[in-house]
């Protein structure tokens, strides 16, 4: 399959600030594309854009030449969040978080390390590094075809960072899963990706 | 004058946090904590998020929130740094750089908030040299908060900081929000500070910006400090003595990027002893008494096994 983003724009404040400007990227299944650009640039909105949490003002997002919204009510494009302690609800226990992804296999919530023991903690009971795992493992349902990582380990010490990557590899290698990561560290682009690309104001806009 | 500029010794933090209904639990985020900085000296403790490392920052400061308890000890100049003396130093020669954008005050506009109330146009020739050192032009100084972008925000509040030719600078999470050359950038500023002779605690996540800038590195575990060391210790496994941060070491992506299984626990579940103990390899029963600090040739480390090897 393959994801395409096809010359993206978008704009806040009621069109006021430009941020993205004629954005185009292509994933395809398998691939691990690395995206580094300046603070600033709209990184996370792109990703929003990509997984269908925001209409983009100009440009399409296809799979496979069709638009994400004919693909019925589970998107196989995921995003994973930049701050897991704000991407699940403070008042519902951890199990409900695996229970909001699609059909999770047991594997990956074994292979990410999660505890059973945790799926009955509240979210402000568990450290950032745990919570992470929860919001890997809900991105992972079994009609995930691609995976939007933004930022999704800067927090962590790079023990933990190492950990959730190679479980990343794994996973995503053995489904064919394409990635799309989004990372300030060039030494963990070098690492996980197999392509990089480098957006800033010139050629992004 | 001798000493260290900033002492912290045996600092404990716990925060008192609603548990469920009215029944209250103290949470001991930071444990027996010491780290010093000199003069001309750039101090990095590292921690992952949410390991409680800003509010050092803030018992530096004096603004721990209210349901939070210190003890311990914080020498400034070799004096004990009282609520007085923070009051009368903190933002002259103690200044901070908050983590948030929520430090600036959002009705205010910029360049008022780094000339921090002072008029006249030698401030006002300052404050836009400083402003355009960091790559904010003029225009920056009529716009308020909710104008800036996340990482001209931070450049803000590093300006508002160095007005003042502070001795001591805490910068709690300067980079996040910033790509790399600006961070770098950032952290450039900081190191020339110190050349003029100001020491700088660097609070961060950040080992591989912190090692590129820092002289010394605490690192930090579920809030305990278990080893501090110089910088140049992480170019080899074998100068580094505790068990997580060889770890670490071994986890740097140009390092092999290998994992050890486990996570760090919680700071209701701590064991008792070495918090690293249930993933530690060498661990022994004493590990799970209270652990000393052992010197080592290139600063500490809390780890009995240090004592078997020197």
């Amino acid at each position: 399959m393959i994801l395409e983003a096809d010359q993206i724009s978008f704009r806040y404040d009621n069109g006021n600030r430009q941020i993205l400007n004629k954005v185009s990227l292509t994933v395809s299944s398998g691939e691990r594309v690395g995206l580094s650009a300046p603070s600033g640039f709209g990184k996370t909105t792109f990703c929003k854009i990509l997984a269908g949490y925001e209409e983009p003002d100009d440009g399409r997002v296809l799979l496979d030449g069709k638009k994400l919204s004919e693909y019925g009510p589970y998107c196989p494009v995921q995003m994973i969040w930049q701050h897991p302690e704000l991407s699940v609800n403070p008042r519902r226990k951890m199990k409900t978080v695996l229970k909001e992804g699609d059909r999770i296999p047991e594997r990956v919530i074994r292979g990410l390390g999660i505890e059973k023991d945790w799926e009955n903690r509240f979210p402000g009971e568990l450290s950032g590094g745990e919570l992470q795992r929860f919001c890997i493992a809900r991105a992972l349902g079994e009609r995930t075809r691609f995976l939007l990582a933004d930022e999704i380990s800067a927090m962590l010490d790079l023990i933990t960072q190492s950990q959730l990557w190679n479980f990343l590899l794994e996973e995503t290698s053995s489904r064919g899963i394409g990635i799309l990561v989004v990372s300030h560290s060039e030494g963990l682009l070098k690492r996980v990706c197999t392509r990089q690309v480098r957006l800033d104001r010139e050629n992004g806009k | 004058m001798n000493g260290h500029l900033l002492e912290v010794k045996g600092l404990s933090i716990s925060f008192i946090q609603y548990d469920r209904g009215l029944h209250q639990v103290s949470l001991p985020v930071i444990r027996d904590l010491g780290v010093t900085v000199d003069r001309g000296e750039m101090v990095a403790v590292i921690g992952s998020s949410g390991s409680g490392k800003s509010l050092l920052a803030h018992a530096v400061m004096g603004i721990l929130p209210y349901n939070a308890s210190a003890e311990g000890e914080i020498l400034y100049k070799g004096e004990p740094l009282t609520e007085e003396r923070q009051k009368a130093l903190r933002g002259k020669e103690i200044v901070l750089v908050p983590q948030s954008v929520s430090y600036l005050d959002p009705l205010m506009k910029v360049g008022e908030q780094v000339k921090n109330g002072r008029k006249g146009p030698s401030w006002r020739e300052k404050c836009r040299r400083i402003l355009g050192s960091y790559g904010l032009g003029p225009e920056t100084e009529a716009l308020y908060p909710f104008q800036l972008s996340g990482g001209m925000t931070r450049r803000v509040l590093i300006s508002a900081a160095v007005m003042e030719e502070p001795e001591l600078v805490i910068a709690d999470e300067p980079t996040p929000g910033l790509h790399l050359d600006a961070a770098k950038r950032v952290l450039g500023h900081f190191r020339e500070m110190t050349e003029k002779g100001a020491g700088v605690l660097l609070i961060t996540h950040d080992l591989e910006l912190a090692l590129q800038t820092a002289d010394r590195v605490v690192v930090l575990y579920a809030g305990t400090a278990v080893e501090e060391t110089d910088s140049r210790a992480f170019d080899r496994e074998d100068t580094l003595y505790h068990p997580y941060t060889r770890a670490l070491y071994r986890a740097m992506p140009e390092h092999g990027f290998r994992s050890e299984p486990g996570s760090q626990p919680y700071v209701k579940e701590l064991p008792a002893g070495c918090p690293y103990r249930p993933r530690c390899t060498m661990a022994l029963p004493e590990c799970s008494c209270e652990v000393p600090l052992r010197k080592t040739d290139r600063g500490f480390v809390r780890c009995i096994h240090r004592e078997a090897e020197v």
